[in-house]
């Protein structure tokens, strides 16, 4: 054995040697002294600042600082002009401001919730030697070099080396997602640490025997600590609307604060008074900064969130909404995704060259057998058991029907052995008492003296038949089927029935064999087929044969059936790539990975990632948790997935079912589309907005809209609207694109000609020509300066305002489709939509009319016929937009393919 | 020559195992043993756990020169006085955490060992004593210096005759401000940066060792917290070792660099290494 190695290679006393202990343990002094040197054995990362730096990074990003100087301004507005309920508005933004932050908080918060769901798998309390006496002590408290004592039941609380094994038998599927048990030995090996048999791991259960170890990692440093380091500590990327909404709001703010500021130095230089410039300052900021775009933000996704949930896609957090929809690549598991995970007898095959069994008889008895060699029970829900083994009884009984009298006349059942890689059982079967044994073929085939021919005659085993059973065997498995030969001997003798399982497996004639697949859920190939179409790459990972999951993959349309098994790529291979070359695989068109193990999930996530792809990641199992963190979208099983998977992953599957990723993916782009949809409507208001704030500092001319009236409309009435807008249905085209492109901004150039140069300008020239007109109408002279409360300046300002508003309703409805004209598709069919266009109607007629809102606004009354101008505005706004669409609608697809872009 | 500074604990027996596997490696195996008389541990601990390494060398048929000491103005001088100048040797010492304190090298003799770098220094956070010196999965983040592998080279060749995967890394850092607005063809610009770096690395590497019977690996990341990027990269790829270069080329790099690895070496899942980088 290598002396020179790591633990695992040293034998026994070396291992005692090696890490300064012995049988008798460490002395308590000793080991107080590791413990300060290495610290506890928790998987707990200590940060004290963690929570308040969180919290305080909530507070201090850009959108909710925003959120926080809207409020502000509104206090200040109040002050300047008490009474018009602009502190409500200010409280309200607060709010909205506070709900944000804490909101993204608690998101963070959930990894609390994660360590949670990991500490279960840790026991609080171990028994160790020390100094020659056996203690029970606090687990926190191991060090390396401590000797361990297990038994069964326990769950080991560090990494440790075996010096004593007693028929030890664990369970490593915390760590390894493998549920079959693993033997343990105290023998030196000669293999890498993860890899050998004398070392148990942390989290990991004790299920049989007993043993003693010395602990050779603690707390974080143990395979499952670093599991639980890369839970605590990955930090999920921003996502891609996150991104969208930070560059929109800090463009936004740089622009409003640079021309606030330009323009104060100009009043300032120009002779205006200091306060004026103020005003005219604090006035610009508003007008360009859309403050209630960022609440709708949030709207829009929390109600999205909604439907999805009813689409059996439950989303933990608002950005995930948005994300799915810019998925552009898929990992998904197969067993329980694509498929049932309910194991189905699909095959019944006899051994030789024939594909089926002539008779009923001979397939009754094929699976009377199995069943045999089954051990299952029956429950008020069915029967129970092993899946494999419920799988056979539910063939046997929509074969025969009755199968009671099997079950019992069962005699003995000798359980499935991992080693031995076959179960087995003596019972009476067709009237006869039969050993049974069913298993994988390599454990079956050197115990075979005979095979079982159709004509009821038991042929002697030759090489040419044994060839000709694994021809068949290996085609079945090509055919993607989970194949279980069968086996059995007529037992003579009443004392034959006591012998060992060893004895009684000889003389063996194969009865044929089963073949069981997990049948694919019926709406995944639909779903693939519209993943297809929406330009989105389906990875799939599994643990399965290469053959299994290249059937899997064909039958539900992952790939085509001339695919060629270069698509297909084995977890060794995949062990021995760089990051650079598994990218180069992911591009030549790998799209299976089979024999995978979960960790190398995170390694296909990081190589995905690094190619600039957004990707969801599928995982249910506790060593899912560091890649459903480190994915775009970590999305957990509800049905099958552990907490810790759910508390990683932002989005559940309450039916585990794929074609709800992709259902959610709808939704998502149909967000994203909205999204846009509602920027551009509330930045057309911003045109208006601004450009009399311009003409005021460069003309002298009244003010047309004071800071409550831009504030009324980017808090008041605009947010109905747009939340109408963000509840548009999906576009039927939404899953015939490519996802769209990352280079693709949500605030572009055109977007910004189209709300403010185009639709803007055209809304602030009527309205702030109905402005002037109703000013010069009533006698205003240019360079007259009126005060804030003289009739005619509020009669003016009023339906500057009243005509914004009208015009708001011809965006609205033109911000629908980006071809037709959105009067269409059922207009009346978005209530909040009516609701919105009912609040401009009223408010634009109100403003002008009815005292309390004149009072609060700071407007008057105007005649009935230039009201009636006004409402003019609205097809105005809505006919030259609906020309735009018809004479640029080549620029509409260059917009579109802006959007999305085709993958490599 | 390997040279080991023993500071009598139960850490520096977890140090000396590193030592004594790349003595029982050099072509002299020489080890030359130096403890400095602090009083802090019971001389006659120190004593039994200084002779039982002697019968570990003895074992694995290194030689070992022992030089027990006194202590003189600072335990930092008094070894200093007795290391030989020497670019062929190498210089083991642990740096651990200090009572009360949360910084492991700042201040530390470690710290000052590699400062003065009479010979090629590395020192040794250890948490993982199972692995007794043989780390067989090695990760490197590099900084993207001009002079490549050259610093890192002394210690990597002593570590590399065990090693099964070396994994290069570059963190491009950046500012947080500016990473929203990254567009993805900044981004992959930076990359192709990162990845052009390595290849030179790695294309040095093949230089110095023609025949490498590990698997070597890759990756560039853009972030705005590299010693975050290299614990998670850590945890991610299960190594046994960092093996991480501290530089000295200004007060301000110290104050930003070093606050760095400080942090790893707080909170690493795996036993670190530092040799003095450009």
């Amino acid at each position: 054995m290598n002396e020179h190695g790591q633990i695992q290679n040293l034998t026994v006393d070396k291992v005692y040697h090696a890490l300064g202990s012995s049988a008798a343990g460490l002395d308590s002094v000793e080991a107080v002294d590791r413990l300060r040197e290495v610290g506890k054995n928790s998987v707990e990362i200590h940060d004290p600042w963690r929570i308040p730096r969180s919290l305080i990074h909530q507070f201090t990003n850009f959108f909710t600082l925003l959120l926080f100087a809207s409020a502000g301004i509104c206090f200040v507005a109040e002050y300047l002009q008490a009474g018009q309920s602009m502190m409500v508005l200010g409280w309200a933004l607060f709010g909205v401001a506070l709900l944000n932050a804490l909101f993204s908080f608690f998101q963070e918060y959930r990894a609390e919730r994660t360590m949670e769901s990991l500490r279960q798998f840790l026991p609080h309390m171990v028994e160790v030697v020390r100094g020659g006496r056996t203690l029970s002590l606090l687990s926190e408290e191991l060090v390396p070099g401590d000797l361990l004592i297990l038994k069964e039941g326990d769950r080991v609380p560090a990494d440790i080396r075996l010096v004593l094994a007693e028929d030890l038998v664990v369970n490593n599927a915390p760590l390894t997602g493998e549920s079959l048990p693993v033997s343990l030995t105290a023998e030196a090996v000669d293999s890498r640490l993860v890899e050998s048999n004398n070392i148990a791991f942390a989290g990991c259960q004790v299920l049989r025997g007993s043993g003693q170890a010395i602990v050779i990692a603690t707390g974080l440093r143990t395979e499952f600590g670093k599991l639980a380091h890369l839970s605590q500590a990955l930090r999920r990327p921003l996502s891609p609307l996150e991104r969208q909404i930070a560059h929109m709001v800090r463009t936004l703010t740089f622009i409003a604060v640079s021309l606030g500021i330009s323009f104060f130095l100009y009043g300032m230089f120009s002779g205006r008074s200091l306060w004026v410039n103020l005003v005219f300052m604090m006035g610009i900021i508003v007008a360009n900064v859309p403050e209630g775009l960022l609440p709708t933000f949030t709207l829009a996704l929390a109600m999205a969130s909604k439907r999805m949930a009813h689409r059996n896609v439950l989303v933990t957090s608002l950005s995930a909404v948005e994300s799915l929809g810019a998925v552009q690549v898929i990992c998904t598991d197969k067993t329980g995704t694509l498929t049932h995970n309910q194991l189905a007898v699909t095959r019944l095959a006899p051994p030789g060259l024939d594909a089926e069994f002539k008779t009923k008889k001979d397939r009754d008895l094929l699976l009377g057998l199995a069943l045999c060699a089954s051990q299952v029970r029956k429950t008020d829900e069915g029967y129970s058991g092993d899946p494999l083994d419920v799988a056979i009884i539910e063939r046997l009984i929509a074969e025969v029907g009755e199968t009671e009298h099997i079950l019992t006349d069962t005699q003995r059942h000798f359980p499935f052995d991992v080693e031995k890689k076959r179960a087995a059982g003596l019972g009476t079967v067709e009237g006869q008492l039969v050993f049974a044994v069913k298993g994988a073929w390599e454990a079956i085939r050197p115990m075979l003296t005979g095979i079982k021919s159709d004509d009821d005659i038991t042929l002697t085993v030759d090489q040419a038949n044994l060839d000709e059973a694994e021809i068949k065997m290996t085609a079945l498995a090509a055919q993607g089927f989970r194949v279980v030969a069968v086996a059995y001997r007529s037992i003579e003798s009443v004392s034959d029935t006591q012998s060992s399982q060893g004895q009684l497996e000889s003389e063996m004639i194969l009865a044929g064999f089963l073949g069981i697949e997990d049948p694919i859920r019926e709406e995944v190939p639909a779903a693939l087929t519209s993943c297809h179409a929406a330009g989105i790459k389906v990875i799939l990972i599994t643990g399965d044969h290469p053959d299994t999951a290249m059937s899997v993959a064909t039958r539900c349309g992952l790939v085509d059936r001339s695919a060629s098994t270069e698509l297909v790529m084995t977890g060794d291979m995949l062990e021995q790539l760089n990051e650079s070359e598994l990218v180069e695989a992911l591009t030549k068109g790998v799209r299976i990975f089979a024999r995978t193990s979960p960790s190398q999930k995170m390694k296909i996530v990081m190589a995905i990632k690094s190619m600039d792809q957004v990707v969801a990641m599928t995982g249910d199992g506790v060593n899912d948790a560091p890649a459903l963190k480190a994915a775009d979208i970590g999305i957990a099983m509800g049905r099958s997935g552990t907490d810790v998977a759910r508390a990683s992953a932002q989005i559940i599957l309450i039916d585990d079912n794929f074609a709800s990723i992709v259902a959610g993916i709808e939704e998502g782009r149909t967000v994203f589309l909205n999204i846009r949809k509602f920027t551009n409507y509330v930045l057309v208001s911003n045109g208006p907005e601004i450009l009399p704030y311009l003409i005021y500092i460069l003309l002298p001319v009244p003010l047309a809209l004071t800071v409550i009236q831009i504030l009324a409309i980017d808090l008041g009435t605009d947010i109905i609207p747009s939340m109408a807008l963000g509840q548009e249905p999906p576009d039927p085209e939404s899953m015939q694109q490519p996802p769209r492109s990352q280079d693709f901004r949500l605030l572009n150039p055109g977007l910004v000609v189209h709300s403010y140069l185009f639709l803007g300008l055209l809304e602030a020239m009527w309205s702030l020509g109905l402005f002037f007109y109703v000013l010069v109408d009533g006698g205003w002279q240019l360079g007259m300066e009126l005060a804030v409360d003289d009739p005619l300046y509020r009669s003016a300002t009023g339906i500057a305002l009243a005509t914004i508003l009208l015009m708001q309703i011809g965006n609205l409805v033109g911000r629908r489709y980006a071809k037709s004209s959105g009067l269409d598709f059922g207009l009346f069919r978005n209530r909040l939509m009516l609701a919105g266009i009912m609040i401009q109607v009223f408010f634009s007629w109100g403003l002008l009319y009815l005292p309390p809102l004149q009072k609060i606004l700071g407007t008057g009354p105007v005649n009935s016929s230039v009201y009636l101008i006004a409402w003019l505005g609205v097809p105005l706004i809505f006919s030259s937009d609906y020309l735009r669409k018809q004479l640029f609608s080549r620029n509409d697809e260059s917009i579109k393919s802006s959007i999305y872009h085709h993958l490599p | 020559m390997i040279i080991l500074a023993h500071d009598g604990s139960i850490y520096g027996d977890w140090v000396a195992r590193y030592a004594l596997q790349f003595a029982a490696d050099e072509a002299d195996r020489k080890l030359l043993l130096l403890n400095v008389l602090d009083g802090k541990i019971n001389p006659e601990i120190v004593e039994a756990r200084l002779d039982r390494f002697k019968e570990n060398c003895q074992e694995a048929g290194v030689e070992c020169l022992s030089h027990i000491l006194p202590l003189g103005k600072t335990v930092y001088r008094s070894l200093r006085q007795a290391i030989p100048f020497d670019p062929e040797s190498l210089l083991i010492c642990g740096t651990r955490v200090k009572p009360n304190k949360r910084s492991f090298l700042g201040g530390s003799v470690a710290e000052q060992l590699l400062r003065s770098h009479q010979c090629p220094v590395l020192a040794l956070r250890v948490v993982q004593p199972g692995l007794l010196g043989t780390p067989h999965d090695l990760l490197v983040p590099l900084a993207g210096h001009l002079r490549g592998f050259a610093r890192v080279w002394p210690v990597f060749r002593r570590l590399a005759t065990h090693l099964n995967k070396v994994h290069l890394f570059r963190a491009l850092t950046i500012n947080a401000l500016l990473q929203t607005h990254l567009t993805p063809t900044r981004r992959q610009t930076l990359r192709n940066i990162g990845r052009t770096h390595l290849a030179q690395i790695c294309a040095e590497l093949n230089e110095f060792m023609p025949l490498q019977h590990f698997l070597l690996d890759q990756s560039v990341t853009i972030t705005t917290d590299w010693p975050h990027e290299t614990l998670t990269l850590a945890s991610r790829l299960k190594v046994q070792m960092i093996l991480l270069g501290v530089s000295e080329r200004s007060l301000a790099h110290r104050l930003f660099h070093g606050a760095g690895i400080e942090k790893i070496l707080r909170e690493a899942t795996c036993d670190i290494g530092i040799y003095r980088g450009p």
